[in-house]
């Protein structure tokens, strides 16, 4: 395991943050919002490769930090319509589940767009899966990842 | 990282490829080996499995356990991850081998536990 590294390049010290800290990310036509404090690290795009028989949501295995990981394609987990092909895609490596049993997974995604601040109180629940709900940052609604219900088992 | 997902060493493993994904199978439970036109077919669990290469042998792998998000969203069965030349490969469990490499109607398949197969 990779010991721990600054986060996106926001300049922002860890101290800075607050837990309304959200990073937004383009998956297909929608943007996502994931809670910074759960980011571990933003790539280029990793190289992946499919497992068969996984599910749609299951992009493959790849490798980071010398690790296996799973990287799972986030338009599909929120059901986003499919956006333009991305011109720089990425890979957000992030920690998913309980905090007393986390595990890291690489979200597959469109591109990374900024650092902003989503009130958790502002949010409108969803209809459950992995998405906590919607908010509205800069006028434009945002859907608020759940990545503590994508780990473990269902 | 929670102490149950700490690599554990294992020694000897057959690579092999199939459909580009690469597997890797414990020496010790690779009950044969053989070539059937360009693909080989290994004997492992008493189930039969389909192979488009064999890559080589390794003495030693870091296996990692499925984690709760993989076993998520694939439902197959595995002895865990691991990683070879910057490349992720999937461990087969020798005693519930998975179905991406058996070969239909391979003596020794085996249910999922739920009588389905």
């Amino acid at each position: 395991m990779t010991t721990a590294e600054p986060l996106v390049g926001t300049g922002r010290r860890r101290g800075g943050l607050s837990a309304g800290s959200h990073l937004l990310v383009q998956a297909g036509e929608y943007v996502c919002a994931l809670p910074l404090r759960s980011v571990r690290r933003v790539l280029r795009a990793l190289t992946v490769h499919p497992l068969p028989g996984a599910t749609d949501e299951l992009k493959g295995l790849a490798e980071f930090g010398g690790e296996p990981l799973p990287v799972l394609e986030l338009s599909r987990l929120i059901g986003a319509p499919p956006g333009a092909k991305p011109a720089h895609p990425v890979t957000i490596v992030v920690w998913v589940g309980p905090q007393d049993a986390r595990e890291l997974v690489g979200l597959a995604a469109d591109a990374a767009l900024e650092v902003s601040e989503v009130q958790l109180t502002s949010v409108v629940a969803g209809e459950g899966g992995f998405v906590l709900g919607e908010a509205l940052v800069d006028g434009a609604v945002v859907r608020v990842v759940n990545l503590e219900a994508l780990g473990g088992d269902r | 990282m929670s102490p149950a997902l700490h690599p554990v060493a294992q020694r000897g493993y057959l690579l092999v490829r199939r459909d580009g994904v690469l597997w890797g199978v414990e020496n010790g439970a690779v009950e044969g080996l053989s070539r059937h036109g360009a693909q080989f077919r290994l004997a492992v669990g008493g189930a039969e499995l389909g192979v488009d290469e064999v890559v080589g042998v390794v003495a030693e792998l870091a296996v990692w356990p499925l984690t709760g998000a993989l076993r998520r969203f694939w439902p197959d069965t595995a002895g865990g991850l691991a990683v070879h030349a910057e490349a992720p490969l999937v461990i087969v469990d020798p005693q519930r081998p998975p179905r991406a490499l058996r070969i239909a109607g391979s003596e020794g398949e085996m249910s999922d536990g739920e009588g389905r197969h």
